[in-house]
């Protein structure tokens, strides 16, 4: 642990850096594309690429009146500039459902069966798909809390953090460009890396420290409707109609200023004593808004508003809004995908570093940590981005209504995710130095295979999609994998390459 | 000592540092959290804004009892710093009695 201050500092950003940083490096490089989840959506499920148009909610009272009354609620979330279809979800005793709805003729789509980006990135990004007990969630706060120690700890040993900011040498040592790389990652990303933590540790943080809430309150929902308030009333058990929602959508919009309607609830759907509760959208603020307003389903009466947030509210909703990105700003959009990506490169390098300032004494003293970490290192870096691309090409080519043994396509989906995850690491394990190349190559090849499954599965090649404005999600996705395929199969050639010249392989990616 | 027994016991002393400093801080951060939320109600905020308030609190003085944690020389005094912290937040809570 070293003497001093600044030795312990040292001491614990390497540590909290090696043991943690692989599940750092996947909650960023998720939470990195989840800054578009809603394009892989579009990417993952072709046939709700669909052109935006208005569409009338009362026009949809043939689709509604198809759903299920025993379902407890039904869920309408209208369209929006990023998600184009009407979704019309409920839930009964068979799970959740969604149906998407075509805006410019009001039909039903067929069922996308994919988690894709919303329901399978988005959620491994926060609680890794551990839904046990909020475990998942509780891991990422530690890798969170573990992520501010270590930008902390990382600028208090480096010594000269305002040179380190203009300072990068490819051309020097490779452990000496691999620290520039850590460094000019870190310092002009450390603010963005430090606001994007922290907000995301407060979303949850009702959850990570619960004592103060507990002592003034018996209940959650006794908080919750103490901050927000809340409306609620029993099924009376007498058959009711469902009145015009688009007059409560208008008059809700007229109550915010005329800012568009997130989604809206119908509770008791059929009963005389059904409610109608509808949300404001957020996409105007960077402050998470969630005003709410319930209405009468029948009479379109309006019953309660939610109350006006107070200062610590408005703080927590404003870092919310800081790090779930609800707000529409194609630029500022941009800018946190490419930061998340300064922040996975933050991560991988750091472990490079470590390696390469080891490799050489671990191998004349015979310890085995430089392996183990080595092959961890592969394993979360490039082995999580192949079992990404891993997802994205299952998704192309497990036909619609597959099933295996009673799996569904959209479990499929992530159970090759999975598979290949895994695989991934026993590969890094068995290959040692050799696995670098051989998992970069199997990017490249995943990420154009990606593309080319794409345009053949739906048409949608690059020419078209660039010249649709409503395919330009597609557009975006298919240039990033070209350029992620590209980019892994340019590093995998110069570490061969170079390997042939006697460095070891990392050196040259180094100074690739 | 030989080689393996200086080994155990770096090992031992690391393992001992993370669970006080982790654990320990864990239990002082929460007991803080719990305290800060009926101080700020006894002095006039509004309940659910105290709640609040508590467990943004709870996570910034976390953060710096875990730098704390691994920066602090003595770890014996540390851990008793620590747990003082969290029994006399957690006592306040027993004081102030359910609901605050």
């Amino acid at each position: 642990m070293g003497t001093g201050f600044r030795a312990s500092m040292n001491w614990l950003h390497t540590w909290a850096g090696v043991t943690l940083g692989g599940l750092l490096f996947a909650i960023f490089w998720m939470g990195t594309l989840s800054v578009f989840d809603r394009e892989i959506d579009r990417w993952m499920s072709p046939m709700t690429r669909v052109p935006a148009a208005p569409i009338s909610l009362d026009r949809i009272g043939e689709q509604l009146a198809r759903l299920p009354t025993t379902a407890r609620s039904w869920y309408v979330v209208p369209p929006s500039e990023r998600e184009p279809t009407l979704r019309l979800s409920y839930a009964d005793a068979h799970g959740y459902r969604t149906h998407h709805i075509d805006p410019g003729t009001g039909t039903m789509l067929p069922d996308p069966e994919t988690l894709a980006g919303t329901e399978f990135i988005f959620p491994f990004h926060f609680e890794l798909h551990l839904h046990a007990a909020d475990l998942g969630i509780w891991i990422v706060g530690v890798a969170g809390m573990a992520m501010l120690l270590l930008c902390v700890s990382g600028v208090i040993i480096h010594r000269k953090i305002f040179a380190d900011f203009f300072t990068f040498r490819p051309r020097k040592k490779p452990r000496r460009m691999l620290l520039d790389l850590h460094n000019v990652a870190g310092v002009i990303g450390l603010p963005f890396h430090v606001a994007i933590t922290l907000s995301g540790l407060v979303i949850f943080a009702y959850t990570y420290f619960p004592t103060g809430w507990q002592a003034l309150y018996a209940q959650p929902k006794d908080l919750w409707a103490d901050v927000s308030g809340g409306y609620a009333r029993p099924a009376s058990g007498v058959p009711g109609t469902l009145g015009s929602l688009d007059r409560m959508v208008a008059k809700a919009r007229g109550m915010w200023g005329g800012d568009q309607v997130e989604y809206l609830s119908v509770t008791h759907p059929g009963d005389a004593a059904a409610y109608v509760m509808i949300e404001r959208s957020p996409e105007k603020y960077v402050t998470h808004v969630a005003d709410r307003a319930w209405f009468d389903a029948q009479s379109g009466a309006l019953l309660a508003r939610s109350l006006p947030s107070r200062p610590a509210m408005q703080a927590t909703q404003f870092l919310a809004g800081l790090h779930l990105v609800r707000f529409h700003h194609w630029t500022l959009r941009w800018l946190y995908f490419v930061l998340g990506l300064a922040g996975c490169v933050l991560i991988a390098t750091g472990y490079l570093f470590w390696l390469e300032s080891r490799r050489k004494r671990h191998l004349q003293l015979g310890l085995r940590g430089v392996r183990v970490v080595e092959a961890l290192t592969i394993g979360s870096v490039t082995g999580m981005i192949l079992a990404t691309f891993a997802f994205f090409v299952a998704n192309r080519l497990i036909p619609l209504g597959a099933s295996i043994g009673g799996t569904e396509r959209a479990a499929l989906e992530v159970w090759f995710f999975f598979a290949v995850l895994i695989a991934a690491f026993l590969h890094a394990a068995l290959r040692k130095q050799q696995a670098w190349v051989e998992q970069c190559v199997g990017v490249a090849v995943l990420g154009g295979a990606a593309v080319l499954l794409n345009w053949v599965t739906t048409g949608d090649h690059l020419i078209r999609s660039l010249t649709h404005p409503h395919l330009w999600p597609i557009a975006v996705m298919d240039l990033l994998l070209i350029v992620a395929a590209a980019a892994a199969g340019y590093l995998a050639w110069s570490l061969t390459r170079r390997g042939r010249v006697a460095a070891p392989p990392l050196r040259a990616m180094a100074s690739a | 000592m030989t080689g393996q027994a200086v080994t155990a016991s770096r090992a031992a002393t690391v393992v001992a540092r993370v669970v006080v400093a982790v654990g320990l801080g864990y239990a002082a951060a929460a007991g803080l959290t719990a305290a800060v939320a009926i101080i700020l109600t006894r002095v006039g905020v509004e309940r659910s804004e105290a709640a609040l308030t508590s467990f943004i609190f709870g996570l910034i003085a976390y953060l710096a009892l875990l730098l704390w944690g691994f920066a602090a020389r003595r770890l014996g005094v540390l851990a008793l710093i620590l747990a003082a912290i969290a029994v006399a937040g957690f006592g306040l809570v027993q004081l102030a009695g359910p609901g605050a």
